[in-house]
């Protein structure tokens, strides 16, 4: 089954939720054991830094929280797209379903951030590039919560939610370069494509620790992408089972 | 021994601490666990109406 099959196969929202109730167990189950190894390589055998002594091992935390912020609403962008061009509705679901997770996930980039920062540069907070810009994305996840909140999650908001998400992930591009782009406070890029500066053991545990982030965002999305279809078919089933206008006086 | 099973601590005195940096590092990891914690209690607090509202649906369908 070729992609295009198998996404519009999995749009029926039944097989959907058939898929994410097999998968959830496995995911937090794979979730698990890549946290206890990343977790060993990156806060029990990895040197401590040259530079930054042991508070570098923020990074285990900070650095797959960032990237998985930006990969999250990356996500969301593309299932917007599909469900705008396809009117698939289970990918306008999926989009809602990851949202929670990427607003956590950029909250705690941002919290972590500030407890590295402090030791390290002086200070929880600066506004410059990379720091403003990550905490806009924060802004637009709350706002497509919100709007999402505001219309009842109907399929008014299905659309607007899209066009937001459509809209922000133009910030992800400046999010990445702005280090590159701007003088900043923030360090570059943690790793370069065909570069890696680390020592190989504190990449595998930064691997490691992004692989268990990544399930564990899988995991959570289709969790709830499982409610939220649920929730959908019982508000059909109450639409369904309201009296027609004017039925009450015939 | 291999390298990925040689801890880098001398004792858990210094692992606690983290060069003095132990506040900052320690309150990462507590932030990150209740923030992940609090994900799932709040998808099984959703569930758990959803569950109720099924079952109203279910007696007023009777």
């Amino acid at each position: 089954m070729n992609a295009g099959r198998w996404l519009f196969y999995f749009a029926a929202p039944p097989r959907l939720a058939a898929l994410a109730a097999q998968l959830v167990r496995p995911l937090l189950i794979v979730a698990g054991l890549l946290l206890l190894a990343g977790l060993w390589l990156g806060f029990g055998v990895a040197p401590a830094d040259a530079v930054q002594g042991q508070g570098y091992r923020l990074i285990y935390l900070h650095v797959p929280a960032a990237w998985m912020s930006m990969f999250i609403y990356a996500l969301m962008a593309a299932w917007s797209f599909v469900g705008l061009v396809w009117r698939v509705r289970t990918a306008f679901w999926l989009s809602h379903a990851l949202a929670p997770t990427g607003a956590v996930f950029a909250a705690l980039s941002l919290a972590t951030g500030s407890l590295w920062g402090q030791p390290m540069w002086g200070t929880w907070w600066v506004w410059d590039a990379r720091l403003s810009t990550s905490l806009l994305l924060l802004f637009l996840y709350l706002g497509y919560l919100a709007l999402l909140q505001a219309h009842d999650e109907g399929e008014r908001a299905d659309r607007g939610c899209a066009v937001l998400a459509l809209l922000g992930a133009l910030n992800l591009p400046v999010i990445y370069f702005s280090v590159r782009w701007w003088n900043t406070l923030h360090q570059g890029a943690t790793l370069t494509p065909g570069q890696a500066q680390m020592a190989p053991v504190m990449l595998a545990g930064l691997l490691l620790m992004t692989a268990a982030a990544w399930a564990y965002a899988a995991a959570t999305a289709l969790r709830r992408v499982q409610l939220v279809i649920a929730e959908r078919q019982l508000a059909l089933r109450w639409q369904d089972e309201l009296p027609e206008p004017g039925a009450q006086h015939a | 021994m291999p390298e990925w099973l040689q801890p880098a601590w001398q004792d858990w005195a210094s692992f606690w601490q983290m060069g003095r940096h132990g506040v900052f590092v320690w309150s990462g990891v507590a932030l990150v666990t209740a923030a992940l914690t609090c994900e799932w209690l709040a998808l099984a607090a959703r569930a758990r109406r959803l569950r109720a509202a099924q079952a109203a649906a279910e007696g007023d369908a009777r």
